[in-house]
Protein backbone atom coordinates (compact mmCIF):
# COMPACT_ATOMS: atom_id res chain seq x y z
CA UNK A 1 0.00 0.00 0.00
CA UNK A 2 0.97 3.22 -1.18
CA UNK A 3 0.84 6.68 0.71
CA UNK A 4 0.77 9.61 -0.96
CA UNK A 5 3.32 12.43 0.85
CA UNK A 6 0.49 14.67 1.50
CA UNK A 7 -2.17 12.62 2.64
CA UNK A 8 0.68 11.77 5.40
CA UNK A 9 1.62 14.94 6.02
CA UNK A 10 -1.97 15.42 6.73
CA UNK A 11 -2.40 12.50 8.85
CA UNK A 12 0.66 13.08 10.90
CA UNK A 13 -0.23 16.34 12.00
CA UNK A 14 -4.02 15.31 12.89
CA UNK A 15 -2.46 12.87 14.96
CA UNK A 16 -0.55 15.13 16.27
CA UNK A 17 2.98 13.72 15.18
CA UNK A 18 3.41 17.37 13.16
CA UNK A 19 1.70 20.09 14.49
CA UNK A 20 0.89 23.37 12.72
CA UNK A 21 -1.08 25.75 14.79
CA UNK A 22 -4.05 25.79 12.70
CA UNK A 23 -4.25 21.87 13.16
CA UNK A 24 -4.26 21.82 17.11
CA UNK A 25 -7.68 21.02 17.49
CA UNK A 26 -8.20 18.21 15.05
CA UNK A 27 -8.87 15.01 15.50
CA UNK A 28 -7.68 12.02 13.82
CA UNK A 29 -10.19 10.19 11.64
CA UNK A 30 -10.03 6.17 11.03
CA UNK A 31 -8.10 7.03 7.58
CA UNK A 32 -5.52 9.20 9.12
CA UNK A 33 -4.60 6.29 11.82
CA UNK A 34 -4.70 3.59 9.10
CA UNK A 35 -1.90 6.01 6.89
CA UNK A 36 -0.06 6.12 10.56
CA UNK A 37 -0.03 2.17 11.05
CA UNK A 38 1.31 1.68 7.70
CA UNK A 39 4.03 4.33 8.19
CA UNK A 40 5.39 2.27 10.74
CA UNK A 41 4.95 -0.93 9.63
CA UNK A 42 2.53 -2.25 11.62
CA UNK A 43 -1.05 -1.68 10.15
CA UNK A 44 -3.99 -2.36 11.86
CA UNK A 45 -7.61 -3.13 10.60
CA UNK A 46 -10.36 -1.05 10.60
CA UNK A 47 -11.85 -2.32 13.40
CA UNK A 48 -9.26 -1.95 15.77
CA UNK A 49 -9.13 1.43 14.23
CA UNK A 50 -12.87 2.35 15.32
CA UNK A 51 -12.15 1.04 18.74
CA UNK A 52 -8.45 2.98 18.92
CA UNK A 53 -9.79 6.02 17.54
CA UNK A 54 -11.87 7.59 20.44
CA UNK A 55 -8.97 6.38 23.03
CA UNK A 56 -6.23 8.31 20.66
CA UNK A 57 -8.19 11.44 20.23
CA UNK A 58 -8.75 11.23 24.16
CA UNK A 59 -5.02 10.86 24.76
CA UNK A 60 -4.52 14.10 22.13
CA UNK A 61 -5.96 16.39 24.51
CA UNK A 62 -3.29 15.19 27.28
CA UNK A 63 -0.41 15.45 24.47
CA UNK A 64 -1.64 19.12 23.84
CA UNK A 65 -1.58 20.18 27.44
CA UNK A 66 2.10 18.46 27.22
CA UNK A 67 3.03 20.37 24.34
CA UNK A 68 1.89 23.68 25.14
CA UNK A 69 4.41 23.46 28.31
CA UNK A 70 7.38 26.14 27.87
CA UNK A 71 10.46 23.91 29.03
CA UNK A 72 13.50 25.43 29.56
CA UNK A 73 16.11 24.96 26.83
CA UNK A 74 18.69 23.67 29.52
CA UNK A 75 15.87 21.13 31.05
CA UNK A 76 17.38 17.49 29.41
CA UNK A 77 15.47 14.40 29.45
CA UNK A 78 16.16 12.06 32.41
CA UNK A 79 18.53 9.78 31.39
CA UNK A 80 18.78 7.95 34.98
CA UNK A 81 16.46 8.43 37.50
CA UNK A 82 18.72 8.42 40.46
CA UNK A 83 22.72 8.44 40.74
CA UNK A 84 23.64 4.86 41.90
CA UNK B 1 -2.40 -20.05 69.27
CA UNK B 2 -5.25 -21.00 67.35
CA UNK B 3 -5.19 -20.88 63.73
CA UNK B 4 -8.09 -18.02 63.62
CA UNK B 5 -5.78 -15.82 66.29
CA UNK B 6 -2.51 -16.86 63.73
CA UNK B 7 -3.90 -15.68 60.83
CA UNK B 8 -3.68 -11.71 61.37
CA UNK B 9 -0.94 -11.48 63.55
CA UNK B 10 1.36 -9.12 62.98
CA UNK B 11 4.69 -10.78 61.21
CA UNK B 12 6.61 -9.40 64.19
CA UNK B 13 4.69 -11.05 66.92
CA UNK B 14 4.57 -14.07 64.76
CA UNK B 15 8.63 -13.86 64.13
CA UNK B 16 9.08 -13.86 68.03
CA UNK B 17 6.68 -16.45 68.80
CA UNK B 18 8.66 -18.74 65.77
CA UNK B 19 12.65 -17.78 67.18
CA UNK B 20 10.97 -18.30 70.97
CA UNK B 21 9.78 -22.09 69.44
CA UNK B 22 6.11 -21.46 70.88
CA UNK B 23 4.55 -21.45 67.94
CA UNK B 24 6.18 -23.66 64.59
CA UNK B 25 5.73 -22.52 61.39
CA UNK B 26 3.85 -25.54 60.50
CA UNK B 27 1.32 -24.07 62.06
CA UNK B 28 1.40 -20.75 60.53
CA UNK B 29 1.41 -21.93 57.05
CA UNK B 30 -1.61 -24.50 57.92
CA UNK B 31 -3.66 -21.71 59.09
CA UNK B 32 -3.04 -19.40 56.05
CA UNK B 33 -3.69 -22.07 53.83
CA UNK B 34 -6.68 -22.83 55.98
CA UNK B 35 -7.63 -19.29 55.24
CA UNK B 36 -7.19 -19.85 51.50
CA UNK B 37 -9.38 -22.65 51.34
CA UNK B 38 -12.36 -21.10 53.20
CA UNK B 39 -12.37 -17.66 51.41
CA UNK B 40 -9.90 -17.86 47.86
CA UNK B 41 -13.47 -19.17 46.20
CA UNK B 42 -14.58 -15.89 46.86
CA UNK B 43 -12.06 -13.46 47.34
CA UNK B 44 -10.17 -14.51 44.34
CA UNK B 45 -6.82 -13.70 45.59
CA UNK B 46 -4.70 -16.29 44.74
CA UNK B 47 -4.02 -18.03 41.51
CA UNK B 48 -1.59 -20.61 42.57
CA UNK B 49 -1.48 -22.17 46.13
CA UNK B 50 1.83 -23.82 46.53
CA UNK B 51 0.71 -25.77 49.41
CA UNK B 52 2.65 -29.04 49.39
CA UNK B 53 5.69 -27.45 48.88
CA UNK B 54 5.08 -24.87 51.54
CA UNK B 55 4.30 -27.47 54.15
CA UNK B 56 7.67 -29.09 53.60
CA UNK B 57 9.55 -25.77 53.68
CA UNK B 58 7.85 -25.28 57.02
CA UNK B 59 8.90 -28.34 58.41
CA UNK B 60 12.60 -27.64 57.37
CA UNK B 61 12.24 -24.54 58.95
CA UNK B 62 11.06 -26.39 61.66
CA UNK B 63 13.63 -28.27 62.17
CA UNK B 64 16.29 -25.57 61.65
CA UNK B 65 14.63 -23.58 64.14
CA UNK B 66 14.61 -26.04 66.74
CA UNK B 67 18.20 -27.35 66.09
CA UNK B 68 18.97 -23.48 66.96
CA UNK B 69 19.52 -22.29 63.59
CA UNK B 70 17.13 -19.29 62.89
CA UNK B 71 17.77 -16.99 60.34
CA UNK B 72 16.21 -13.94 61.72
CA UNK B 73 12.46 -12.25 61.22
CA UNK B 74 10.98 -13.73 58.51
CA UNK B 75 12.30 -17.33 58.92
CA UNK B 76 9.27 -19.59 58.90
CA UNK B 77 6.99 -16.48 57.75
CA UNK B 78 4.47 -17.27 55.18
CA UNK B 79 4.38 -14.72 52.21
CA UNK B 80 3.31 -14.46 48.43
CA UNK B 81 3.68 -12.71 45.81
CA UNK B 82 1.91 -11.29 42.65
CA UNK B 83 2.40 -13.19 39.76
CA UNK B 84 4.37 -11.48 37.54
CA UNK B 85 7.59 -12.73 40.05
CA UNK B 86 9.30 -15.82 38.05
CA UNK B 87 9.01 -18.89 40.43
CA UNK B 88 11.35 -21.42 38.98
CA UNK B 89 9.43 -24.48 38.04
CA UNK B 90 6.04 -22.98 39.35
CA UNK B 91 3.55 -21.16 37.13
CA UNK B 92 3.91 -17.41 36.55
CA UNK B 93 1.07 -16.58 34.44
CA UNK B 94 1.27 -12.70 34.57
CA UNK B 95 -2.31 -12.85 35.35
CA UNK B 96 -2.73 -13.11 31.45
CA UNK B 97 -3.95 -15.97 28.72
CA UNK B 98 -0.76 -15.11 26.71
CA UNK B 99 1.76 -16.09 29.77
CA UNK B 100 -1.17 -18.75 31.10
CA UNK B 101 1.22 -21.40 31.38
CA UNK B 102 4.49 -20.08 31.23
CA UNK B 103 6.77 -21.76 34.03
CA UNK B 104 10.16 -20.22 34.51
CA UNK B 105 13.38 -22.05 34.62
CA UNK B 106 14.50 -19.13 37.14
CA UNK B 107 14.53 -17.32 40.10
CA UNK B 108 13.60 -13.55 40.52
CA UNK B 109 16.04 -11.43 42.75
CA UNK B 110 13.24 -10.96 45.14
CA UNK B 111 11.83 -14.50 45.59
CA UNK B 112 15.04 -15.74 45.83
CA UNK B 113 16.17 -13.65 48.72
CA UNK B 114 12.97 -14.45 50.58
CA UNK B 115 13.46 -18.02 50.46
CA UNK B 116 17.36 -16.92 51.48
CA UNK B 117 16.01 -15.90 54.74
CA UNK B 118 13.57 -18.34 55.50
CA UNK B 119 10.23 -17.26 54.46
CA UNK B 120 7.86 -19.71 53.16
CA UNK B 121 6.03 -18.95 49.38
CA UNK B 122 2.47 -20.23 50.01
CA UNK B 123 1.02 -19.11 46.26
CA UNK B 124 1.10 -16.51 43.47
CA UNK B 125 -1.25 -13.56 43.44
CA UNK B 126 -3.81 -12.02 40.98
CA UNK B 127 -3.30 -9.46 39.72
CA UNK B 128 -4.57 -7.14 36.75
CA UNK B 129 -3.31 -8.73 33.42
CA UNK B 130 0.37 -7.45 32.69
CA UNK B 131 -0.35 -4.64 35.59
CA UNK B 132 -2.41 -2.91 33.10
CA UNK B 133 -6.10 -5.01 32.20
CA UNK B 134 -9.07 -4.40 33.35
CA UNK B 135 -8.98 -6.97 35.74
CA UNK B 136 -12.52 -8.56 34.81
CA UNK B 137 -11.32 -10.07 31.64
CA UNK B 138 -7.88 -11.53 32.37
CA UNK B 139 -6.83 -14.94 33.15
CA UNK B 140 -8.93 -15.62 36.48
CA UNK B 141 -11.22 -12.89 36.70
CA UNK B 142 -11.28 -10.21 39.24
CA UNK B 143 -9.58 -10.66 42.48
CA UNK B 144 -12.18 -8.95 44.92
CA UNK B 145 -11.95 -6.46 48.30
CA UNK B 146 -12.26 -8.48 51.46
CA UNK B 147 -14.30 -5.60 53.02
CA UNK B 148 -16.87 -5.70 50.51
CA UNK B 149 -16.83 -8.22 47.81
CA UNK B 150 -18.60 -6.28 45.23
CA UNK B 151 -16.19 -4.03 45.02
CA UNK B 152 -12.59 -3.71 43.56
CA UNK B 153 -9.50 -4.17 45.73
CA UNK B 154 -7.70 -2.05 43.05
CA UNK B 155 -4.94 -2.69 41.34
CA UNK B 156 -3.13 -3.77 39.62
CA UNK B 157 -1.27 -5.72 42.76
CA UNK B 158 -5.03 -6.63 43.56
CA UNK B 159 -4.48 -10.08 44.86
CA UNK B 160 -1.72 -8.81 46.94
CA UNK B 161 -3.51 -5.89 48.72
CA UNK B 162 -7.07 -8.52 49.19
CA UNK B 163 -4.27 -11.41 50.36
CA UNK B 164 -3.26 -9.43 53.43
CA UNK B 165 -6.67 -8.04 54.07
CA UNK B 166 -8.54 -11.14 54.00
CA UNK B 167 -5.62 -12.90 56.48
CA UNK B 168 -4.68 -15.86 53.79
CA UNK B 169 -0.32 -14.18 54.71
CA UNK B 170 1.15 -12.06 56.33
CA UNK B 171 3.21 -10.42 53.72
CA UNK B 172 3.03 -9.85 49.61
CA UNK B 173 4.79 -8.49 47.13
CA UNK B 174 3.51 -6.28 44.38
CA UNK B 175 4.47 -3.86 41.82
CA UNK B 176 3.93 -0.11 41.52
CA UNK B 177 4.68 1.54 38.22
CA UNK B 178 1.53 4.23 38.59
CA UNK B 179 0.34 3.10 42.33
CA UNK B 180 -0.35 -0.35 41.73
CA UNK B 181 1.13 -1.21 45.54
CA UNK B 182 -0.31 2.07 46.74
CA UNK B 183 -3.69 1.76 45.28
CA UNK B 184 -4.71 -1.81 46.67
CA UNK B 185 -2.89 -0.82 50.00
CA UNK B 186 -5.94 1.74 50.38
CA UNK B 187 -8.29 -0.14 49.55
CA UNK B 188 -7.02 -3.16 51.57
CA UNK B 189 -6.99 -1.07 54.65
CA UNK B 190 -3.04 -2.81 54.68
CA UNK B 191 0.54 -0.60 54.74
CA UNK B 192 1.77 -0.28 50.87
CA UNK B 193 5.58 0.48 49.93
CA UNK B 194 6.84 2.00 47.06
CA UNK B 195 10.28 2.21 47.64
CA UNK B 196 12.78 4.58 45.93
CA UNK B 197 13.41 3.58 42.72
CA UNK B 198 17.04 1.52 42.64
CA UNK B 199 15.82 -0.41 45.81
CA UNK B 200 14.63 -3.11 45.08
CA UNK B 201 16.25 -5.10 42.43
CA UNK B 202 13.44 -6.02 39.70
CA UNK B 203 15.43 -8.67 37.96
CA UNK B 204 12.41 -11.82 37.18
CA UNK B 205 9.47 -9.44 37.15
CA UNK B 206 7.63 -8.81 34.10
CA UNK B 207 7.60 -5.50 33.06
CA UNK B 208 5.23 -2.84 31.99
CA UNK B 209 7.01 0.01 31.80
CA UNK B 210 11.05 -0.16 32.68
CA UNK B 211 11.65 3.08 33.89
CA UNK B 212 8.33 3.69 36.29
CA UNK B 213 8.44 0.21 37.15
CA UNK B 214 9.08 -0.46 40.95
CA UNK B 215 8.74 -3.75 43.57
CA UNK B 216 6.61 -2.67 46.20
CA UNK B 217 5.54 -4.57 49.73
CA UNK B 218 2.46 -5.20 51.30
CA UNK B 219 1.64 -6.17 55.00
CA UNK B 220 -0.73 -5.49 58.11
CA UNK B 221 2.29 -2.88 59.80
CA UNK B 222 5.01 -0.71 59.02
CA UNK B 223 7.07 -2.56 61.25
CA UNK B 224 6.46 -5.52 59.10
CA UNK B 225 6.83 -3.86 56.06
CA UNK B 226 10.27 -2.35 57.46
CA UNK B 227 11.66 -5.90 58.17
CA UNK B 228 10.33 -7.36 54.55
CA UNK B 229 12.61 -4.67 53.02
CA UNK B 230 15.72 -4.91 54.93
CA UNK B 231 15.88 -8.80 53.15
CA UNK B 232 14.95 -7.81 49.77
CA UNK B 233 17.00 -4.56 49.02
CA UNK B 234 20.14 -4.01 48.19
CA UNK B 235 22.26 -4.04 45.08
CA UNK B 236 21.93 -7.13 42.00
CA UNK B 237 24.34 -7.19 39.37
CA UNK B 238 21.22 -8.61 37.40
CA UNK B 239 19.13 -5.37 37.77
CA UNK B 240 21.53 -2.53 36.13
CA UNK B 241 19.07 -0.01 38.01
CA UNK B 242 19.17 -1.87 41.46
CA UNK B 243 21.69 0.77 43.40
CA UNK B 244 24.81 -0.03 45.43
CA UNK B 245 24.12 2.17 48.42
CA UNK B 246 23.93 0.02 51.86
CA UNK B 247 20.36 -1.02 53.14
CA UNK B 248 19.75 0.13 56.29
CA UNK B 249 18.59 -1.72 59.55
CA UNK B 250 14.93 -0.16 59.22
CA UNK B 251 14.30 -1.49 62.47
CA UNK B 252 16.13 1.74 64.38
CA UNK B 253 13.59 3.52 62.85
CA UNK B 254 10.77 2.37 64.76
CA UNK B 255 10.54 4.93 66.89
CA UNK B 256 7.67 6.54 68.23
CA UNK B 257 9.28 10.20 68.03
CA UNK B 258 7.71 12.44 65.22
CA UNK B 259 8.62 15.26 67.44
CA UNK B 260 9.87 18.40 65.17
CA UNK B 261 9.08 16.25 61.93
CA UNK B 262 8.12 18.54 58.81
CA UNK B 263 5.28 17.45 56.91
CA UNK B 264 4.80 19.39 54.01
CA UNK B 265 1.22 19.40 52.82
CA UNK B 266 0.70 20.52 49.10
CA UNK B 267 -1.51 23.47 48.84
CA UNK B 268 -2.90 22.73 45.68
CA UNK B 269 -3.53 19.72 42.74
CA UNK B 270 -3.36 16.58 44.95
CA UNK B 271 -6.40 17.30 47.02
CA UNK B 272 -8.55 17.82 43.93
CA UNK B 273 -11.39 15.40 43.50
CA UNK B 274 -10.58 13.90 47.16
CA UNK B 275 -13.98 13.00 48.48
CA UNK B 276 -15.16 14.24 51.92
CA UNK B 277 -15.01 11.30 53.91
CA UNK B 278 -11.04 10.95 52.94
CA UNK B 279 -10.32 14.45 53.07
CA UNK B 280 -11.58 14.46 56.82
CA UNK B 281 -9.71 11.56 57.91
CA UNK B 282 -6.11 12.74 56.41
CA UNK B 283 -7.18 16.17 58.32
CA UNK B 284 -7.99 13.75 61.39
CA UNK B 285 -4.31 12.20 60.77
CA UNK B 286 -2.26 15.05 60.47
CA UNK B 287 -4.02 16.47 64.12
CA UNK B 288 -2.38 13.49 66.04
CA UNK B 289 0.51 13.69 64.19
CA UNK B 290 0.75 17.51 65.28
CA UNK B 291 -0.11 16.65 68.63
CA UNK B 292 2.99 13.98 68.76
CA UNK B 293 5.34 16.86 67.76
CA UNK B 294 5.12 16.90 63.85
CA UNK B 295 4.81 20.28 62.56
CA UNK B 296 3.04 20.81 59.12
CA UNK B 297 4.36 22.91 56.23
CA UNK B 298 2.66 23.90 52.87
CA UNK B 299 4.79 23.21 49.82
CA UNK B 300 3.93 23.32 46.23
CA UNK B 301 4.77 21.21 43.36
CA UNK B 302 4.43 23.54 40.51
CA UNK B 303 4.02 21.19 37.88
CA UNK B 304 2.32 18.34 39.49
CA UNK B 305 -0.84 18.60 37.13
CA UNK B 306 1.18 17.62 34.01
CA UNK B 307 2.34 14.61 35.92
CA UNK B 308 -0.23 12.14 34.83
CA UNK B 309 -0.30 12.83 31.03
CA UNK B 310 3.54 12.78 31.21
CA UNK B 311 3.61 9.56 33.21
CA UNK B 312 0.91 8.08 30.84
CA UNK B 313 3.08 8.89 27.72
CA UNK B 314 6.12 6.85 29.46
CA UNK B 315 4.17 3.93 30.58
CA UNK B 316 1.93 3.70 27.02
CA UNK B 317 5.57 3.93 25.16
CA UNK B 318 7.26 1.77 26.93
CA UNK B 319 4.92 -1.04 27.27
CA UNK B 320 4.29 -0.81 24.06
CA UNK B 321 8.00 -1.63 23.12
CA UNK B 322 7.65 -3.89 25.41
CA UNK B 323 4.94 -6.30 24.03
CA UNK B 324 5.17 -5.35 20.70
CA UNK B 325 6.43 -9.11 19.55
CA UNK B 326 3.74 -10.88 21.56
CA UNK B 327 0.77 -8.36 20.59
CA UNK B 328 1.87 -8.96 16.64
CA UNK B 329 1.77 -12.80 17.46
CA UNK B 330 -0.91 -13.66 20.46
CA UNK B 331 -3.35 -10.11 20.15
CA UNK B 332 -6.50 -11.58 20.57
CA UNK B 333 -5.00 -13.50 24.27
CA UNK B 334 -5.07 -9.80 25.09
CA UNK B 335 -7.56 -8.59 28.14
CA UNK B 336 -9.25 -6.19 25.13
CA UNK B 337 -8.56 -3.13 27.58
CA UNK B 338 -4.88 -4.56 27.61
CA UNK B 339 -4.52 -4.65 23.77
CA UNK B 340 -6.17 -1.48 23.44
CA UNK B 341 -3.55 0.18 25.52
CA UNK B 342 -1.10 -1.48 23.93
CA UNK B 343 -1.97 -0.73 20.09
CA UNK B 344 -2.87 3.11 21.49
CA UNK B 345 0.71 3.40 23.00
CA UNK B 346 2.50 3.10 19.42
CA UNK B 347 1.00 6.50 18.47
CA UNK B 348 3.27 8.63 20.82
CA UNK B 349 5.86 10.45 18.76
CA UNK B 350 9.47 9.61 19.62
CA UNK B 351 9.16 13.93 20.53
CA UNK B 352 6.10 13.24 22.71
CA UNK B 353 8.43 10.31 24.76
CA UNK B 354 11.69 12.88 25.15
CA UNK B 355 8.68 15.75 26.11
CA UNK B 356 7.89 13.59 28.78
CA UNK B 357 11.53 12.54 30.20
CA UNK B 358 11.85 16.54 30.17
CA UNK B 359 9.43 17.02 32.50
CA UNK B 360 10.48 14.14 34.51
CA UNK B 361 12.98 16.42 35.21
CA UNK B 362 11.76 19.04 35.87
CA UNK B 363 9.80 17.14 39.17
CA UNK B 364 12.56 15.43 40.55
CA UNK B 365 14.04 19.27 40.48
CA UNK B 366 10.79 20.41 42.15
CA UNK B 367 11.07 17.36 44.81
CA UNK B 368 14.43 18.31 45.54
CA UNK B 369 13.18 21.62 46.52
CA UNK B 370 10.36 20.43 48.35
CA UNK B 371 12.23 18.27 50.59
CA UNK B 372 14.46 21.28 51.15
CA UNK B 373 11.08 22.27 53.10
CA UNK B 374 9.54 19.25 54.51
CA UNK B 375 10.57 16.09 55.53
CA UNK B 376 7.99 14.17 54.47
CA UNK B 377 4.82 14.90 52.12
CA UNK B 378 1.72 14.13 52.91
CA UNK B 379 -0.80 13.34 49.90
CA UNK B 380 -4.12 11.56 49.85
CA UNK B 381 -3.92 7.66 48.51
CA UNK B 382 -6.91 8.12 46.23
CA UNK B 383 -10.77 7.59 47.24
CA UNK B 384 -12.63 4.03 47.80
CA UNK B 385 -12.54 1.81 45.17
CA UNK B 386 -14.80 1.15 42.51
CA UNK B 387 -17.80 -1.34 42.30
CA UNK B 388 -16.76 -4.69 40.11
CA UNK B 389 -20.15 -5.83 38.98
CA UNK B 390 -20.80 -4.08 35.24
CA UNK B 391 -17.79 -1.65 35.49
CA UNK B 392 -14.51 -2.06 33.91
CA UNK B 393 -11.72 -0.67 36.28
CA UNK B 394 -9.39 1.49 34.76
CA UNK B 395 -10.83 1.71 31.20
CA UNK B 396 -9.35 4.05 28.99
CA UNK B 397 -12.37 4.17 26.37
CA UNK B 398 -14.87 6.95 27.56
CA UNK B 399 -17.73 5.59 29.19
CA UNK B 400 -21.22 6.58 29.75
CA UNK B 401 -21.83 8.62 32.37
CA UNK B 402 -18.31 9.46 32.04
CA UNK B 403 -16.31 7.91 35.05
CA UNK B 404 -16.03 10.11 38.01
CA UNK B 405 -12.63 12.51 38.30
CA UNK B 406 -10.33 10.49 40.61
CA UNK B 407 -7.17 12.45 42.58
CA UNK B 408 -3.59 11.84 40.97
CA UNK B 409 -1.63 10.75 43.94
CA UNK B 410 0.43 7.99 42.67
CA UNK B 411 2.42 8.90 39.91
CA UNK B 412 4.56 11.74 41.09
CA UNK B 413 6.77 9.21 42.66
CA UNK B 414 7.05 6.85 40.24
CA UNK B 415 7.76 9.90 37.71
CA UNK B 416 10.26 10.74 40.55
CA UNK B 417 11.71 7.69 42.44
CA UNK B 418 10.99 8.99 46.05
CA UNK B 419 9.47 6.30 48.27
CA UNK B 420 6.10 6.55 49.35
CA UNK B 421 3.50 4.09 51.74
CA UNK B 422 0.22 4.18 52.15
CA UNK B 423 -1.38 3.68 55.37
CA UNK B 424 -4.93 2.97 56.88
CA UNK B 425 -6.13 6.03 58.38
CA UNK B 426 -10.28 5.39 58.84
CA UNK B 427 -12.91 3.92 57.14
CA UNK B 428 -15.94 4.86 55.01
CA UNK B 429 -19.36 5.28 57.33
CA UNK B 430 -20.95 3.28 54.72
CA UNK B 431 -22.42 0.90 53.94
CA UNK B 432 -20.25 -0.06 52.16
CA UNK B 433 -17.31 0.19 54.81
CA UNK B 434 -14.58 0.19 53.06
CA UNK B 435 -11.11 1.69 54.00
CA UNK B 436 -9.52 4.88 53.70
CA UNK B 437 -5.36 5.66 53.55
CA UNK B 438 -2.76 8.08 54.13
CA UNK B 439 0.04 8.30 51.50
CA UNK B 440 3.67 9.94 52.59
CA UNK B 441 6.43 10.75 50.23
CA UNK B 442 10.86 11.32 50.97
CA UNK B 443 13.18 12.10 49.67
CA UNK B 444 14.79 9.01 47.28
CA UNK B 445 16.13 6.58 50.05
CA UNK B 446 14.72 7.57 52.90
CA UNK B 447 12.32 4.93 53.26
CA UNK B 448 14.01 5.55 57.47
CA UNK B 449 11.73 8.59 57.43
CA UNK B 450 8.79 7.14 56.16
CA UNK B 451 8.66 3.92 58.89
CA UNK B 452 9.22 6.44 61.30
CA UNK B 453 6.28 8.30 60.76
CA UNK B 454 4.36 5.20 59.59
CA UNK B 455 5.09 3.37 62.82
CA UNK B 456 4.46 6.43 64.69
CA UNK B 457 1.09 6.51 63.20
CA UNK B 458 0.26 3.31 63.44
CA UNK B 459 1.37 3.15 67.26
CA UNK B 460 -1.16 5.97 68.19
CA UNK B 461 -4.36 4.29 65.99
CA UNK B 462 -5.96 1.07 65.45
CA UNK B 463 -6.88 0.89 62.01
CA UNK B 464 -4.67 -1.33 60.86
CA UNK B 465 -6.01 -3.90 63.50
CA UNK B 466 -9.19 -4.06 62.14
CA UNK B 467 -10.83 -7.16 60.78
CA UNK B 468 -12.99 -7.63 57.66
CA UNK B 469 -16.10 -9.97 58.50
CA UNK B 470 -16.24 -11.76 55.14
CA UNK B 471 -19.43 -13.62 56.47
Amino acid sequence: MTVARRRLLQSLTAAGVARPAAAQSSEPGIGDLRAIGTLRGAPLNDGRLRILQPVIARRLVQLRALRELEIDDSVAPVTGILVR
Amino acid sequence: MARPDIVFQPVTRLANLIRTRKLSPVEVVRACLDQIDAHNPRVNAFLTVTAEQALQQARTAEKEIMGGRYRGVLHGIPYAPKDMLATRGIRTTNGSKVTGDWIPDFESTVTARLSQAGAILIGKLNLLEFAMGSGQTGLAGPARNPWDLAYSPSGSSSGSGAAIAAGMVPLTIGTDSGGSVRGPAKSCGVVGLKPTFGRVSRFGVTSLSWTLDHVGLLARTVADTASLLRVIAGADPRDNAAAARPVPDYARSLTNHVKGLRIGVPTRHFFNHVDGETDAALRRALTLLKDMGAVTVPVEVRHAGITSAASGIILGSEAAAFHEQRLSRNAALFDPLVRERLEAGTFYSATDYIRALRIRTMLMEEMHRVFGECDVMMLPAGNPPPRLEGEIVNSDAPTQPPAPPRPDVFNLANMTGIPAIVLPCGFTAGPPVLPLGIQFCARPFDEVTLFRIGHAYQSATDWHTRTPAMG
